[in-house]
Parts: C-alpha cells; structure tokens; sequence
C-alpha cells in the first residue's frame, strides 16, 4: 500500500501526518532491467537496493515550525519531497492536509527557458491561481525580489542568489498553508537570507506550517521549536530543538572522535568505559556528556571576581569558570576549551586553549588539575550554559559536557541588545561666539556648505541629506518633510529675514494652510497661506534676535499633510517646502 | 487519470506550447515564420526531384488525374508532424526534469507539447496548400474539410500514444532516443509517401502484405484520396488505421502512467 493523500479536511489539527513511511530505491544492472522492474515491481532479482527512509512516522501539527537536521545522505531531502509528493513512498501513508509550497532544490520547478515573469505566470496556473490574481502577485514578487529588469529575462540567465530570491518569492506568493524549505536559502546574500528567515516567522505566526531542512543548526535553533534528527534514513530524536541539536552536535563529535581513536593504535579506545557510571554522570538535567573519558572533568563552577560562587552576575563582570580534570592516560598539551550559548541555543562566545596559543603542558595518570576562564561577561541580559570540554590537539574528545553550568546576567540598566560592549563617551565643548558665521554653520553640521542659498547642487545634496526631501522640478528647490521643518541660518546683524516658500498641498486654495514663523523658540509671525504658488514673506526680527552672533534655527510650523490622502502611494508627510531664506540688515 | 490530469492543465499546456514555438526560432529574424517556410522549401524539392524521376508531373489517383503536387503534400505534411512530434518528444521527460520536480507537476502534459507545437506549422502549410489547390481545382467539398478533421484527430491519438512511450522509454533506456530517429528514417521510405504503392508492390510480392499492416501507409493513403481524389476514405483503412491508433495509444499510456512515478528518480 503506498498513498499520498492531500486532503483538505480543515477541522483536522494535523498538517503533516507519515505512517510508517518507507522510500528504498531499487536500481537493476542494465537499462532492459530497469524497464522490466518499472513495468513488474520487484521482479529483477538482483537489484541494488538503497533504503533511504525505514519505518518514518511522524506527525505535525498546524502551525508547527520544525526543523530537520541530520548529516549528508541522511535522508532528509528525500523526506522532504515526500511530504512535497514529488516522490512516492514505496511503502506507507503520507498524508497533507493544506496547500503546500516549496523550495527544495535551487532551480527546479523553473523552466530554464521562460522568464522570471512567465515562471510566476507558470506557477500561478500550475496552483490554480485565478488569472486575474496574476498582476498583483507580479508587482508583490518584484517588489519582493528587487529583480527589477532580471525579470524579464529567463531564468537561465540568472545567478544561484537571484534565482533563490525568486524561488522564494515566489513560493510564498501562493499563500501556502504548509511551506517546505531545504538549504536553498543558504545561497542568498545576508540581507536577503535575513529577510527571508524574518518572513518565515512572519509566516508562522500567522500559522502556516513550516518544515526547514538545514545543516546549519543555527538557523534552525532561531526558527524551530521542534526539530527531527535523520540519520541513516531513521528519526533518532525528535523534540525540542534545543535538545535535539545537541544530540546532532554530541554525535557528529563522537564519529570524529571514533574515526580520530581508531586511527591512534586503538590506544586510546582501550580506555574507553573503564570508569565508573557515577564519576561521568551529569551536572543538571539539561547536560549531554560525551567523550572517551580518558580524562574527566570531575567538577566544575563559577565564581564572581572575588572567589565566591554565584551563577548570577550582571553585565559586565567578570565571570570565573572552573573546572578540575583528572587525567587518567598520558596526555601531551590537552586542549580545555569552553562555550556560552544563550537560551535560544546560539552560540555566544568560545574559545579554547589552543586557540589562545597557550601552552597546557603534559600529565600523566593521576594528575589533577584546575582551569579557570576569566571571562568578562560583555553580553546583554538573560540565561546562558556554559559548555566545558578537555579533548586532543588530533580532536578526540576525551570529555565534552555540554550545557553543564548554567548562569544568569542581569541587563545592564546602562545598554540595551545581546551584547553590552565597554563603551566610551567623548565630549570637547567649543565657543561658538569665537567663529566666524561661516564656520560656525559648518560646526554644527560640518558637512553644510558655505551658504544653503541661492540654492546649489552642494546645498541640495547637503539639504536632501539632513532634512529635505528634494524635489526635482525645474525650480530645484527642497520640500520640508516632518512638521517642525527647521533651517540653520546666521542671523549676524539682521533686523529682518524674508523667506521663500510654498506647499504642493493640493487643497491650499480651498482650505488654506496656516503656517507659525519661529526662530530659537520665539514666534515671530504667522500667516495663511491661499497659494501653490511661491510666497515671499518678510519678517521683522525682534530686539532679542537680532545681534545674535550665533547660529539660530529658523522653524516653520504647519499641518501636515501626506500624498497618500489624495490617492497615491506616497506616505511621506508634507508640510511646507522653502525655497529661500534670506537675511536683511 | 492521465486524460484528466492534462485536460485540467490546459492552460499550463498551452504557455508550455507557444513558449516552445517561441523558443525554436528566437532570435531569427523571420521567426516564426520559419517554421512554415521549411516545410514548404522541402515540398518544393520533393516536387522537383520526383516530377523528374518519374519523368511527369501528372499521377492518376483512384481514376483521378492529379498534380505530383497534390499527391505529396498533404502526405509530407502529416508525416512531418508526425516525425518531428515523436523525435523531440524523447527528450521531453528529461529536458523538463526542472518542471517534474516541483510539487505535483502534470508530467503527462510534457510529451504532448511537441505534438501541439508542431501542429501550427502544419494546419498554416496545410491551409496554403488548399488555397493553391483552390486555385486550381475548383471542386472543393464541405466533406473534404471534415474528412481531414477526422484524419487529423485519428493521427493525433496514434502520434500522441507514440510519443507517451518513446518519452517514457527514454528515460529508463537512452538509447531509445537514437534508435527512434533510425527508425523514423526507415519508416519514411517503407511508406507510400514520395511514392505510388503500386510502384513497389509490382516489385515486390511482399510489399503488399506490408503496407497492408503498416498504419502509416493506410495514413497516407486515406489523406491522399481524401484531398487529392476527393473520396471517402475505405473503412477497411480507416480501421486498420484506428486499430494502431488505439495500441499504440494504449500502450504509451500504460508504459508512461507504469513509470511516471519513478521519473524523478531517474532524470
């Protein structure tokens, strides 16, 4: 019995469900073979078989993100195109409950020949998209993609990253209930894999149900809950990601550290299990300890800089980590290493002996002794394990306790974020009164050109950089954005000061748009303005302003306005633009 | 079901269909229009060389006398469709293994493309030739045209089936390829396409026997006197002729659905 189902049946919690699922390949000798096997099922008798999946049950629920990791040829591609039903399980029941969508390999699904554009067409027909759905899901995946005029050039032009953006584009453009991703997302660039990963959370809050294959338990420690561990074509573990990629990382350890000892004579391994179950057993709960325990940490906690032991500290301080090692076999230069991983798993900070270039020295059986990793805790707020390891400089791990300590660090009230980086502030104050106007405009901002009017090409650039959006029409004069648009202007001995200005609002004819004058704080005028046209308002100063040998900034106050209340797309808010100011003696 | 799989996709079909024909002449400054002058550059040969190898220009068909022209073209036409529809058609499992391996894509709709794509030039050749023959041979029936639809429908099933199984076959055997382009050419000059029947069957005691079973000679025939004689075809041809249409039909059908699903296995 093989079957794939794909029932819509929405009252079913389930997402995904595999019954015993089985996928071996069976491949003859010669091609007449084959043909014979593809036409009666299991008659050649001596074709190779490859089991690639055994015995695979598993459910996932609705709105679940899970991980699945495991090394090459584990079997989690295959796994995953079953779920995709591009393949058919030899044996078993794979059953899909929801529109699925899916970026398994890099280019596929696309027809090399056709268009960006007419692969979306292409794929819109091929999930039952109606026709006129197809222009807005055009401009989503363009804006989406940036592709810009790539689009329109078929895809067998494009780079592995443009085709990634693309294919994920244009896989969620369908609005899948189930979405399946294999590493893909490796080949794009870092902001566009940052997006994608941001909106596969976006997409799983909103419950779309999410299956992520990856080598990079990273990716999958900040996006899963749940993973699945593969190997061999079996699920070893399953459950909660941090866990599971433990044991992931503890296993490929051990086969490196197996293929390392049976290389060593099998001096090493003859060692191996000799001490007793309760010298390795664990610190906490949430340890895994691995090794050839040739060598074992027999202890190990954390003390504040003075000595007294703590798992609490605040950012900052600096964190002792000991721990004592009893070393049960001659050991040349053992390397201790440690590592601090944050309560989503991310590994923080580590390092190691080896890679201080610190000399360890050699032991002999029945030495002991104690490390201990000064470290200060630059990190932001929350809990951390600490991970100790002794092992060989050929990488045979003789004890590896992961998240054996676990402390807390209390955010900084002084910074923010997952690091608290020592900072340092740095202030020299200047007179101003001692500049020359001049100079005293480019110290405030001391990229401003020498005048802002008339206006230039520096002065626009220096204007579109700081406050202005510019506005080229023929005129290029600059518009105010935010409602308090200020200026820097050098009033020096000025009795007046005129100023040119104007709004593209559309309804100031009907309506009117009030505009307040102000200078360091204190209104100097007001007016309505009737016109889109420019107006030139001069402005008497009054006796506090004037003789001012400093910088003061001009403000002009007025309602907002924005181009999306009329329609477009715009959603700047507007006020007023000024095209000059100009100070009279 | 194969059948319903691909009439749900037509559309799909179709983009598939006009992206093929695009891509055979882009970047060809005539294009498309290739696509028809090819086939008529070779009528025109056809025409030449065999007028003067037989030494006139005139052939008497069921007690009708008419133009070498008339005789060969609608015969080199349909068997152009026919040959140019299986020989692409082999590789169309394995030149769509990006398609295939996206989530539930119709396989079955990839062999019928060639099929579809090389039926425009043909029905655009076809139409000239009746305008000419219109031109000269004002006896034209209503009956004709219906005659040629049924030919037409009968030669997509037979071409259709073969097609189901050489793109199949190939997959699993790659040689089939290969071996289907000699075959074609064989086949080409076994059946009474360039020729009268009667020419080799005076020869050749065996020959009748032979293309009494070969589908494509009762093809021929049954286009030659429809157009060129005007007369209804004789049901012994046609059902000859839909037998083969109905085995091959059934038996790409089998082969292909038996092993589309270990397509992505093998591509």
């Amino acid at each position: 019995m093989n079957r794939i189902v794909n029932a819509t049946d929405t009252n079913s919690n389930d997402a995904i469900v595999l019954k015993d699922v089985n996928k071996h390949y069976r491949t003859a000798a010669t091609p007449f073979l084959r043909l014979k096997e593809i036409i009666f099922p299991n008659s050649v008798k001596n074709a190779r078989e490859f089991v690639a999946l055994e015995n695979v049950s598993l459910t996932i629920s609705k709105g679940e993100c899970v991980g699945i990791i495991g090394p090459n040829g584990a079997g989690k591609s295959t796994l995953l195109k079953l779920i995709a039903g591009i393949l058919k399980p030899s044996d078993g029941d794979v059953i899909v409950n929801g529109r699925i969508s899916s970026i398994i390999e890099l280019g596929s699904g696309f027809h090399p020949d056709f268009t960006g554009t007419e692969n979306i067409i292409l794929n819109a027909s091929l999930h039952n998209i109606p026709q006129e759905n197809v222009p807005s899901l055009l401009e989503e995946i363009r804006a989406f993609t940036h592709l810009g005029k790539y689009m329109d050039l078929p895809v067998k032009t494009y780079s592995s990253g443009m085709f990634v953006r693309l294919a994920f584009a244009l896989a969620i453009s369908v609005k899948p209930e189930i979405l399946l991703i294999d590493e893909a997302l490796a080949v794009g660039d870092a902001v566009f894999s940052y997006k994608c990963l941001r909106r596969i959370t976006e997409l799983h809050k909103s419950g779309v149900t999410i299956v992520f294959v990856s080598h990079d338990t990273g990716a999958v420690s900040q996006i899963c809950t749940r993973s699945i561990l593969i190997d061999h074509g079996k699920i070893l573990a399953d459950g909660e990601t941090q866990n599971v990629v433990n044991l992931y990382l503890q296993k490929i350890a051990e086969e490196l550290t197996n293929q390392n000892s049976s290389a060593d004579d099998g001096k090493l391994a003859q060692h191996f299990h000799q001490i007793g179950a309760s010298e390795v057993s664990s610190n906490n709960e949430i340890e895994t300890r691995f090794g050839s325990f040739d060598t074992i940490i027999t202890d190990m906690f954390m003390t504040d800089e003075s000595g007294n032991n703590t798992t609490k500290f605040r950012a900052g301080d600096v964190a002792i980590i000991k721990m004592f090692v009893r070393f049960d076999v001659k050991i040349d230069k053992p390397i201790f290493g440690v590592m601090l991983k944050n309560r989503l798993g991310i590994e923080v900070f580590g390092t190691n002996t080896q890679l201080q270039k610190i000399d360890t020295g050699s032991y002999t059986p029945g030495q002991a002794i104690e490390v201990s990793f000064a470290i200060p805790l630059h990190i932001g707020g929350g809990s951390y394990a600490v991970s100790l390891a002794v092992h060989s400089v050929n990488g045979v791990y003789f004890d590896y306790r992961i998240d054996a300590l676990v402390f807390e660090v209390v955010q900084s009230l002084k910074s923010g974020g997952t690091s608290h980086l020592p900072i340092k502030f740095d202030m020299e104050s200047k007179e101003l009164s001692d500049l020359s106007p001049v100079d005293k405009f480019s110290l405030a901002y001391h990229d401003a050109p020498e005048t802002l009017y008339p206006v230039k090409e520096e002065s626009i650039k220096f204007l579109a950089e700081q406050w202005y959006e510019v506005l080229e029409h023929e005129r290029k004069s600059c518009r105010w954005v935010g409602k308090q648009a200020a200026a820097f202007v050098s009033l020096n001995d000025s009795k007046s000061i005129e100023i040119e200005f104007g709004s593209t609002y559309p309804l100031v004819k009907d309506k009117g748009l009030k505009v307040e004058f102000v200078i360091n704080d204190v209104s100097i005028g007001d007016y309505l303005l009737k016109t889109n046209e420019l107006v030139v308002k001069e402005l008497s100063l009054p006796e506090e302003l004037q003789n001012l040998k400093c910088v003061s900034k001009v403000e002009i106050r007025s309602d907002v306005w924005s181009p999306k209340d009329f329609g477009a797309n715009d959603i700047r808010e507007l006020s007023i633009f000024v095209y000059r100011i100009k100070t009279k003696a | 079901m194969l059948e319903t799989q691909i009439l749900h996709n037509r559309h799909l079909l179709f983009s598939l269909v006009t992206r093929d024909i695009k891509l055979k002449y882009a970047g060809s400054s005539l294009g498309v229009f290739w696509s028809v002058v090819q086939p008529l550059i070779l009528l025109i040969l056809y025409i030449i060389v065999f007028s003067t190898l037989m030494g006139t220009t005139r052939i008497l068909l069921k007690n009708n006398e008419v133009n070498y022209a008339v005789f060969l073209c609608p015969c080199l036409l349909a068997w152009n469709w026919f040959t140019e529809s299986v020989s692409s058609s082999c590789y169309s499992i394995i030149s769509g293994a990006p398609l295939i391996r996206r989530v539930a894509f119709p396989t079955g709709i990839l062999p019928c493309v060639p099929v579809l794509s090389g039926f425009l030039p043909f029905v655009v050749v076809l139409i000239i030739f009746f305008l000419y023959q219109g031109i000269f041979t004002p006896t034209f029936r209503p009956i004709e045209l219906l005659l040629v639809l049924l030919v037409i429908c009968i030669q997509f099933f037979l071409t259709i089936g073969l097609c189901f199984f050489v793109s199949a076959l190939n997959v699993v055997i790659r040689d089939t390829a290969q071996v289907t382009m000699a075959l074609l050419q064989i086949l080409f000059w076994a059946t009474p396409i360039v020729y009268m029947e009667d020419i080799l069957v005076k020869q050749f005691s065996y020959a009748a026997t032979w293309f009494m079973i070969n589908p494509f000679a009762h093809l021929m025939k049954i286009w030659r006197e429809a157009i060129g004689a005007h007369c209804l075809p004789n049901w012994q041809s046609t059902a000859i002729l839909l037998l083969w249409a109905i085995i091959f039909y059934i038996a790409g059908r089998y082969l292909f659905t038996k092993s589309s699903d270990s397509f992505i296995e093998q591509v």
